[in-house]
């Protein structure tokens, strides 16, 4: 049951997100949102009753009926969204990314800094025990001087979305890389620092939004990377981060952790180590993101992602794509001559 | 330029491994304007590439088909659910064919399969052929479908055109690679030692070009052909080519006999069970069980078992070596030639890739799609 001093909450944006982690995860909290604001009332009024709230398509209607919101509208929304509830007194906290745009995201550092309000940005990975721990180890020095890395996420993507958004470049502001890459790019600087240059950027896009690409990439601590994503291969979904003292190959989302040496492991970071880190589905995530966030809104210090920490991997996006190759492959359609012996570009 | 440069072009099935790739080239190769009929959005990933119109809905919605269709000049149909039963596939064409002939659509291609004749005799096999159910349900409804078909273009003028192709091979191109790789890496597969049959194969991209000049050729309408690529290879050498461009060895082969053996065996089927629970669904019974379940509860509750079981197991777990199952063992052991003479003659089909060409593209493709890193045995 929410108590007395919970914050009166509006979940904004009720598509499979919302319906798959935010909502049970708020149950478990017994934060009841006041509101689910979605402009498809008729399909939210059910869940808004199965949750005891009520479904509002506009926010606008009950601005002096919430106090803070989470935003888990399309990417395209972000902006105007978050603008709207910090210029009008509420704490937010939106879903990664920030914004499809380095300019939106800006606006809405901005509005966050006139408003005096709070804004933090969802990153649950953060939560995973397993990156936690890689973070720690590369704190205390355990790797020395950070010199390369190599990451890969891919999967078949099946995430049973509601709608077309996310297949929309003006509503998703792009692909692999805004989406799964936001995560993958929060975490590379999380670990290893902010990014000097995008050295290179390919993907396979169209004329819609891209589903596999590769760039890479040179840290300001000088450490070089290549980072893979696809949303249409089984990708290995690790990283692997070699320094000067030695590697560690984890998990981006769940509990794996190899190093090189192999005794690195036996290291115990704020009562983590590899071999205790126990069992961790991403729905306990977003639990443990939504406690801190209550907890901070209720003064208490946590640490959770910034908005001007966000705008670093909305800048890092927006350098991508500003250098953009096509990435094609000896079957790509362009390449169909192939057979009579017209040229093709071997796959990498 | 093309025929189909600038016209209104609609794939139903287009979120699947022919239909993804026909998008993929109608777009960039024809420049055609292309809506597509999704039922799941979640498996839209490789069409959003492109810019290309979603349309939301299943064949089962009049409604939504009635919308996707208007405004198209031709309807390229691969949407099937392998699942359903025969009076739901009709149900489902005769939503398509109602929507084309309402709308005026100049062409229908309807992509049916080469199963409408199994089992294979040993010999050539040509559209001569009369398809005959014969009890397979899979075989039996594309068949039902192809006489509907054929049924409305007598009475109604219906513009349709029966596309029957072999096995599909290729980047992303499903059961005929992705599966064999998966299986390959996974657990091996085996195979008759004395099988004495023939795989016709078909590289996808000839598919979709046959797909391309049936939309086109005016001569076509009313018509079935079979579409394969040039000669049909052996099997052994139709899965020796995945091994070569992953470089393992995965392929065991046993005696006809042990095979049967092993099949009937309760122990052995068992332990397949419970390295791969998902096998239940292949058991008659169950499978009889599960279809109006899966009916009950709608796409959205099967996409998220779907995302469960995909959290259990990845696609590329280690598996038990498979049993070939008995529509495979009679593949193996039929001796059939698929002759493409009318496809040749009537749409102008002419093969482009033999089975080295397509394959080495294939490679290339499965290369990429499964990098060393992801192998199952990998270290």
């Amino acid at each position: 049951m929410t108590t007395q001093s919970d914050p009166r909450l509006a979940l904004i944006g009720c598509g499979t997100a919302a319906v798959e982690l935010h909502l049970p995860a708020l149950k478990k909290l017994a934060w009841r949102p006041s509101f689910l604001i979605d402009p498809d009332v008729e399909r939210v009024a059910p869940l808004a009753a199965r949750h005891q709230s009520r479904a509002v398509a506009d926010y606008m209607d009950l601005l002096d009926r919430f106090d803070v919101a989470l935003v888990a509208a399309p990417h395209s929304l972000h902006a105007p969204i978050c603008c709207d509830l910090l210029e009008n007194g509420k704490d937010v906290l939106v879903e990664k990314p920030i914004a499809p745009t380095l300019g939106e995201a800006k606006r809405i550092v901005a509005a966050e800094e006139k408003s005096g309000k709070s804004l933090r940005v969802g990153f649950m990975r953060r939560y995973f025990r397993a990156p936690r721990w890689v973070k720690a180890l590369i704190d205390s020095g355990g790797l020395g001087q950070i010199e390369s890395f190599d990451v890969r996420e891919g999967f078949v993507f099946s995430w049973p979305i509601s709608t077309g958004a996310l297949w929309s470049k003006a509503k998703a502001g792009g692909g692999v890389l805004i989406d799964t890459g936001a995560h993958t790019l929060d975490q590379i600087m999380w670990w290893m620092g902010p990014i000097a240059k995008i050295d290179s950027y390919k993907d396979d896009n169209h004329s819609g939004v891209e589903a596999d690409c590769i760039f890479e990439l040179t840290l300001k601590n000088g450490a070089k990377g290549v980072v893979e994503l696809s949303r249409t291969r089984e990708l290995r979904s690790r990283a692997i981060i070699r320094g000067e003292k030695g590697s560690v190959d984890v998990d981006l989302v769940g509990l794996g952790v190899r190093t090189d040496p192999a005794g690195l492991v036996n290291q115990t970071f704020e009562g983590l180590r590899p071999d205790n880190l126990g069992q961790q589905t991403i729905y306990e995530c977003f639990i443990d993101q939504l406690a801190d966030w209550r907890a901070l809104l209720a003064g208490e210090d946590r640490t959770m992602v910034t908005s001007a920490e966000a705008v670093a991997g909305v800048q890092a996006i927006e350098d991508c794509y500003a250098i953009r190759e096509p990435w094609t492959f000896s079957w790509s359609p362009t390449a169909g001559a192939a057979a009579s012996g017209g040229s093709v570009e071997a796959a990498e | 330029m093309t025929a189909l440069t600038g016209k209104t072009v609609l794939v139903t099935g287009a979120t699947g491994n022919i239909g993804g790739r026909l998008v993929e080239r109608l777009v960039a190769e024809h420049g055609a304007k292309t809506r597509t009929l999704v039922r799941q959005f979640e498996k839209g990933a490789r069409i959003a590439r492109f810019d290309v119109e979603m349309v939301k809905g299943s064949l089962e919605d009049a409604q939504a088909i009635d919308a996707a269709v208007a405004g198209a000049d031709v309807v390229f149909n691969l949407a099937w659910d392998f699942s359903d039963s025969i009076e739901n596939n009709l149900a489902c064409i005769r939503n398509v064919y109602e929507a084309c002939l309402r709308h005026g659509v100049s062409r229908l291609v309807h992509i049916s399969s080469i199963a409408v004749y199994e089992p294979f005799e040993d010999g050539e096999l040509a559209e001569a052929m009369q398809p005959v159910p014969k009890g397979f349900p899979y075989g039996d409804a594309k068949i039902a479908v192809e006489r509907e078909l054929l049924c409305m273009v007598e009475e109604k003028n219906l513009p349709a055109v029966i596309l029957e192709p072999t096995n599909v091979y290729g980047p992303f191109a499903g059961f005929w690679t992705d599966g064999v790789v998966q299986q390959l890496l996974g657990g091996g597969l085996i195979l008759p030692e004395d099988a004495k049959g023939l795989c016709n194969v078909v590289y996808i991209d000839d598919l979709v070009d046959a797909m391309v000049l049936a939309a086109t050729k005016p001569e076509a309408i009313g018509e079935r052909f079979i579409i394969s690529g040039g000669e049909p290879v052996p099997w052994r050498r139709f899965y020796q080519a995945y091994e070569d461009c992953l470089e393992i060895k995965s392929v065991q082969t046993m005696p006809f006999e042990d095979i049967s053996r092993q099949k009937k065996s309760v122990l052995a089927n068992l332990k397949l069970l419970l390295a791969n629970p998902r096998r239940i669904t292949k058991w008659g019974p169950a499978a009889a069980l599960l279809q109006p379940l899966k009916r009950w509860l709608g796409d959205k509750a099967k996409a998220r078992l779907r995302g469960l079981y995909a959290g259990y197991r990845s696609t590329l777990a280690p598996k038990a070596t498979e049993m070939p199952e008995q529509y495979l063992l009679d593949l193996y052991t039929a001796n059939t030639r698929c002759r493409i003479d009318k496809a040749r003659s009537g749409l102008g089909y002419n093969p482009r890739f033999d089975f080295e060409a397509g394959m080495r593209l294939t490679g290339d493709y499965v290369r990429w799609a499964y990098p060393p890193d992801t192998h199952p045995r990998h270290p």
